[in-house]
């Protein structure tokens, strides 16, 4: 159906993708009932207890995982149609720059909170900006610059809420 | 009349308070430059803005993120008409006939009905809360805990089953948040449940996780799509249509406004099918439904204020109940809970003066909206023209500083980045996101509710059926989960689509 091309979803997920979502969720739920298992009981009749819940919501996730699942591993005319058509060719959509994306976030904030957020969102923006397409040495540099400090501002005397120096800086002023 | 009074105290308030009708107006400004971008949401908006309003009084604060909210419905109307890229999902209704009446010459005509619908309807919409909502808000003061449990099971019933693509999805993305939602303290024992230890965990992080479903999953997105340059290349030439156009569309935006109300009203459907919604029925009542997609400017008016009116709708069980309409009510409940005011009943008992405060700043978002929407139409083109490559860094960067800042916690930020990227993949796969935020507040709502009615009840399931509202409104919500599931059996074993997104997906030519 449509895939626009803007790689937004569409109507229909890949098979495989919907399987491996489905397993997911059931190991999700599957895990949150061996949990709840160590949850106490009240004793009261009036009071279900605090596993109560838990239990139904992961109880019904496996059910719905499970329809998922089969769903798709059944030989329906949806599951064939969707077999027959030929795969989608290159929406354009790149995964490699999301991944890479995710990471640089990940290790910039971690590193904020080991060095602070001045100099880590610096380079973090202008390495996501390079990463884009931005390949000015001049600009990127001004923006990203311009860009932790307006924020930094904003938030100090704005709102009263100086961001992270980092511990390792914490640990040297003490 | 206790509203018109509360009301004329309102504006004295606002009036009394330049700074705060300034951040209103700089909401609505900055709502209508995201509406505009393409890949930018009312929701991701206000997500966004969220922790800055943090340090803020509650009227400013959250007239603020209302004036995103507004603006941003709106502003995706702008890149919808110029350039046939709906700059938010409520917009692809707009493009339709608003894109064709651009290559016909006519775009400032569209822009202009545009502007002028979205403002009518969405100040229809608020004068609808502010008559209804006390209202509302006094028959819900007497719901016992049974009732309020009976009320979040409806409210995710409907969620759940309108919101996706495919039902079984819509239901996982609902069950996950439930399941999300019992992280923390148990609300009637305060036993810590899956906390892992973790102190942060004693409560569900509530906008952390919002930033990451709907700001930080976006912006990976974007990371991924091949760099596109929209420019826009069109005359725009006379902005405000002429009486005699104007005169035939007001038919119809009245009733795309009333069409929009109830749309917003019901929990789970938000601006981007109230305006389907209100463009087909507009379609119907016409003499000529055949010039529809091809430049009548009906179609443009109904979209628009049916999208606009939306918003009031919305807010209405957000506010009076607690139970968010949409998404982007989802985030604004968080705002006002972050504000110490708890939405619900109470809200218009205890606060009845901040309340009306913040309905004539609505309505003053409204008239700001008109003015600044029909003089800036013509700079929209800069707006367009920001790369994404600045952007997209920058909404990253700002949901790190926003979840951080919100409890000075690092911890905080992961759990804005796990759950960033797990919307990343939900949007890939179809699964829907707002049910789970949804659940995520209503989740506890039930679970505390339905504990307290049942210790009540000294055990007794009684409560469930002997008390006409709540039998009411279990029996809808058992209902609304079975009727597709039937339909599902019998029809063709495609996925229910009860609302226009399937059309959006086909006709919206988003680039």
């Amino acid at each position: 159906m449509s895939h626009s091309p803007e790689g937004a979803p569409g109507a229909g997920a890949p098979r495989s993708a919907d399987i491996a979502a489905g397993i997911i969720v059931a190991v999700v739920a599957v895990a949150a009932i061996a949990v709840s298992r160590d949850f106490p009981t009240t004793g009261l009749d009036s009071d279900v207890g605090p596993a109560r819940f838990p239990l139904i919501y992961a109880g019904i996730l496996i059910v719905l995982s499970a329809i998922l699942v089969i769903g798709r591993l059944l030989p329906t005319r949806r599951n064939q149609e969707r077999a027959a058509e030929p795969a989608q060719p290159g929406t354009g959509f790149r995964f490699a720059p999301v991944a890479i994306g995710v990471v640089a976030t990940a290790v910039y904030i971690y590193l904020i909170s080991l060095i602070g957020y001045l100099p880590t969102t610096v380079v973090f923006l202008i390495g996501m900006m390079r990463l884009m397409g931005q390949r000015s040495w001049v600009r990127t540099p001004l923006l990203a610059v311009g860009i932790t400090a307006f924020l930094y501002l904003i938030f100090l005397y704005g709102l009263q809420i100086p961001l992270p120096v980092g511990s390792l800086f914490e640990a040297a002023e003490l | 009349m206790y509203e018109i009074d509360m009301l004329l105290k309102g504006f004295a308030n606002l009036a009394a308070d330049p700074v705060t009708l300034l951040l209103a107006l700089m909401g609505v400004a900055l709502g209508i430059i995201i509406g505009v971008l393409p890949g930018l949401t009312a929701t991701m908006g206000v997500a966004i803005l969220l922790p800055f309003t943090f340090g803020m009084d509650p009227a400013p604060a959250i007239l603020m993120l209302s004036g995103v909210f507004f603006g941003g419905i709106y502003g995706g109307s702008i890149t919808a008409i110029l350039l046939k890229i709906p700059g938010t999902p409520a917009a692809a209704a707009t493009a339709m006939d608003g894109y064709a009446l651009s290559q016909k010459g006519q775009a400032g005509i569209a822009l202009g009905t545009a502007t002028l619908s979205s403002c009518i309807g969405g100040t229809f919409s608020v004068f609808m809360l502010i008559f209804l909502a006390p209202l509302l808000a006094g028959i819900a003061l007497e719901f016992s805990a049974a009732e309020t449990f009976a009320l979040a099971v409806f409210g995710l019933s409907i969620i759940t089953s309108v919101s996706g693509e495919s039902l079984v999805k819509g239901l996982i993305a609902g069950f996950l948040g439930l399941l999300l939602s019992t992280v923390g303290m148990d609300p009637m024992g305060g036993f810590p449940r899956f906390t892992g230890g973790f102190n942060e965990l004693l409560a569900v992080p509530f906008i952390p996780v919002m930033i990451g479903l709907f700001a930080a999953s976006e912006a990976f997105k974007s990371l991924g799509q091949p760099a596109s340059r929209a420019e826009v290349k069109v005359h725009i030439g006379r902005i405000i249509p002429p009486w005699d156009v104007f005169k035939g569309l007001i038919f119809t935006i009245l009733r795309s406004s009333g069409l929009g109300i109830i749309v917003g009203i019901i929990p789970g459907a938000g601006a981007d099918i109230a305006s389907f919604v209100a463009y087909n029925e507009a379609k119907r009542f016409s003499k000529n439904p055949e010039n529809f997609g091809k430049g009548e400017l009906k179609g443009v008016a109904a979209a628009e204020s049916g999208a606009n009116a939306c918003t009031g709708g919305d807010l209405l069980p957000m506010m009076t109940l607690g139970i968010p309409g949409d998404a982007v009510t989802a985030v604004m409940l968080g705002a006002l809970t972050m504000q110490g005011l708890q939405p619900g009943p109470l809200l218009f008992k205890d606060h009845a003066g901040l309340v009306f405060t913040l309905f004539a700043g609505m309505l003053f978002c409204y008239a700001a909206l008109l003015v600044l929407g029909l003089s800036s139409l013509r700079l929209m083109g800069k707006v367009l023209e920001m790369p994404r490559s600045i952007l997209t860094p920058l909404i990253l960067t700002l949901c790190v500083v926003g979840a951080y800042a919100i409890n000075n916690s690092m911890f905080d930020v992961g759990i804005m980045l796990a759950t960033g990227v797990v919307g990343f993949f939900m949007q890939r796969w179809d699964y829907p996101a707002s049910p789970v935020v949804l659940a995520l507040i209503m989740g506890p709502m039930a679970e505390a509710s339905f504990r307290r009615a049942l210790s009540l009840s000294g055990g007794s399931l009684d409560f469930l059926y002997t008390r006409p509202i709540t039998l009411g409104l279990l029996l809808v919500a058992a209902i609304t989960l079975l009727l597709p599931l039937l339909k599902h059996l019998k029809g063709d074993g495609g996925g229910p689509t009860p609302d226009g997104r399937t059309v959006g997906a086909g006709t919206g030519g988003v680039k």
